[in-house]
């Protein structure tokens, strides 16, 4: 049997159906839910064609595809829904008006919701959770809904690695056999810190270029520090919960620097806010909210604590785990020897404690409370119907095609053997410390062809580490570097950035978002690059 | 039958494709695996279609 090619036609042949995404969405400005399914095609084409990729290796990458999104639809769907009870008893017209009396400050409350809020949700919830739900909290607060998505997505992606309660670094220990774990979740750490600081600063540079950067700095500087120092200082310890703890510290921070007076008044000095849409854009007839402050609250309170209990207290989560479920595929191989393991489950499923139970639970519990408080019938009377499920079904169907499609073709690639030439193209031609410096940008294109740091982690760990160990490069830099473009990755991910395109009410504008994100990855990625040089030389 | 309709019909073909492609991969049933396929195929195609033969006035980006 001939072995897996790798040679420049092969390996630009791989690379075609993720560059066709990128110009289809990001060039032509095709919507997501159209882009994605003609570069599943593509991809399923070369595989056939190309990469000796018999029926039924197909098929069994499609099944995996379809249930590896099962998952993220697991989360959109209650996401929309959870969206939809809140504003159809108009709490985020209630949420908006009362956070404007906390600070007057639109920076630091970007800041706080689009950074802070969102780095604590990823470190209890993953699956894009901190996107599908800060990003209709920033529109609420009148940032630009393409910005509103932008935010997020740059302002989570450093905590995707040990967030979710560490459920990447974990996933990355069951791949690869680490000498040293502890180096390598401190490498990692250190690398992500800097994704942390590049993230927070890229955020009040959005929000209002240079002035905004120096008004923001004293902020930024001290969230990081927490964010980074916190995570840094704890992984030693217990890696998977360095991101909730220094998520949860930081977010207790934010009520002291809202005091602040820099931080409680306006920024008067930053005049210019492109993030920020104009105040005539604003509805002049806004009607005055039928809730509380308190009571706007309530959904992100009820999924917040709901997420913690089931997910930070062992025993539970224990219990609540051992229900879980998965699809079962035989073993399949390609004409090169590519050969996927039979699986009985695939990735089985605890549907006790998925992310999207608990905004399910917040939902439910949101909409029994609006209900009964007559929050639902007086917003009616104010601002007329406001439908929940036709809203919820209309939004949430185009955006799943998007994802389905973006993540069966992640694994149509990953089956056929085309992921392997990619990585293994790159690992050949560059010699060793060009290999360290791009080794982040080999976990950037994972984290973006499967929309998911883990998934990146679990493709492409066992390569860095083979390629680390025969060029005598440290496995713990490498691992770290990998891990951390896992992360970026995440900024720039089509499934995450359709389901904040899809909250904040912006479906079809993927490429406007990914024209956004793309430059802050790339850059980031250079830097981690460099700082990934110096981890070696020291 | 309105777009709405018919994106939902797609995704549920897209969806019904994983239980083919596992009973045909673990039985090496054929029609199962060329079945699952084609339901992905059919349901996949139907966004671009829509795309150039419905009326997607919402086509262009805002900014």
């Amino acid at each position: 049997m001939d072995e897996l090619p790798v040679d420049l036609l092969h390996w630009l042949i791989a690379v075609s159906p993720i560059a066709l995404l990128l110009v289809l969405l990001a060039v032509l400005g095709w919507k997501a839910p159209q882009a994605g399914p003609i570069g599943m095609f593509l991809g399923a084409a070369t595989a056939l064609i190309f990469f000796r990729t018999p029926l039924e290796t197909l098929a069994a990458s499609v099944g995996a595809g379809v249930w590896d999104a099962v998952f993220v639809l697991l989360v959109i769907w209650p996401a929309i829904l959870l969206y939809r009870v809140a504003d159809s008893a108009g709490a985020l017209v209630a949420l908006r008006n009362g956070i404007e009396k906390f600070s007057r400050n639109k920076l630091f409350l970007v800041l706080a919701f689009g950074w802070v809020f969102a780095s604590f949700l990823q470190g209890i919830a993953g699956f894009g959770v901190p996107i599908a739900v800060v990003a209709p909290l920033l529109v609420a607060i009148g940032v630009k809904p393409v910005l509103a998505v932008v935010i997020p997505l740059i302002g989570h992606a450093w905590a995707n690695l040990f967030g979710t309660l560490g459920v990447g670094w974990l996933a990355t220990l069951q791949v690869v056999d680490l000498e040293d774990e502890v180096a390598s979740a401190a490498q990692a750490a250190i690398l992500l810190w800097v994704v942390n600081l590049l993230g927070g600063l890229m955020i009040a540079w959005v929000f209002g270029r240079w002035k905004a950067l120096v008004h923001a700095i004293p902020f930024i500087l001290a969230i990081s520090l927490i964010h980074g120092g916190v995570q840094l200082g704890v992984v030693f310890f217990s890696p998977v919960l360095s991101t909730f703890l220094a998520g949860t510290i930081a977010l207790l921070a934010l009520y002291p620097l809202s005091r602040w007076s820099r931080y409680s008044e306006p920024a008067e000095e930053v005049e210019d806010r492109p993030a920020m849409a104009e105040e005539s854009d604003q509805p002049e007839d806004e009607q005055k909210p039928v809730m509380s402050f308190t009571w706007s609250l309530l959904p992100y309170a009820v999924l917040t604590v709901s997420s913690i209990i089931a997910l930070a207290i062992p025993p539970i989560t224990s219990v609540l785990g051992a229900v879980e479920f998965g699809p079962s595929f035989a073993e399949t191989e390609t004409g090169y020897g590519v050969t996927n393991d039979d699986v009985a489950p695939y990735s089985p499923l605890a549907p006790f404690t998925h992310p999207g139970t608990f905004l399910l639970i917040a939902a439910g519990a949101t909409w029994i409370v609006y209900r009964a408080k007559g929050f639902y019938s007086a917003w009616r009377d104010k601002v007329g119907k406001q439908p929940i499920w036709g809203q919820t079904a209309g939004d949430a169907i185009p955006a799943s095609i998007a994802i389905v499609s973006f993540l069966v073709l992640a694994k149509i690639l990953d089956f056929s053997g085309q992921t392997d030439v990619l990585a293994l193209g790159i690992a050949a031609i560059a010699p060793p410390l060009v290999f360290a410096f791009a080794a982040n940008f080999i976990g950037v294109l994972g984290a973006f062809m499967t929309s998911s740091s883990t998934a990146s982690n679990v493709l492409f760990s066992q390569l860095q580490l083979t390629v680390a160990e025969s060029e005598e490069l440290s496995s713990a830099a490498i691992i770290g570097a990998q891990s951390a473009g896992g992360a970026i990755g995440n900024a720039i991910a089509p499934a995450n950035i359709v389901l904040g395109t899809t909250t904040a009410g912006i479906i079809g504008q993927e490429g406007a978002v990914l024209r956004r994100t793309l430059p802050w990855a790339g850059a980031t990625a250079v830097v981690v690059g460099a700082v990934t040089l110096l981890l070696l030389m020291f | 039958m309105n777009k709405l309709v018919l994106q939902g019909i797609a995704l549920l073909l897209i969806l019904l494709a994983l239980p083919l492609a596992s009973l045909g991969t673990l039985g090496d049933v054929m029609w199962l695996i060329v079945g699952s396929l084609i339901l992905t195929a059919i349901g996949g195609l139907t966004p671009p279609v829509l795309k150039f033969v419905g009326n997607d006035d919402d086509d262009k980006e805002s900014q």
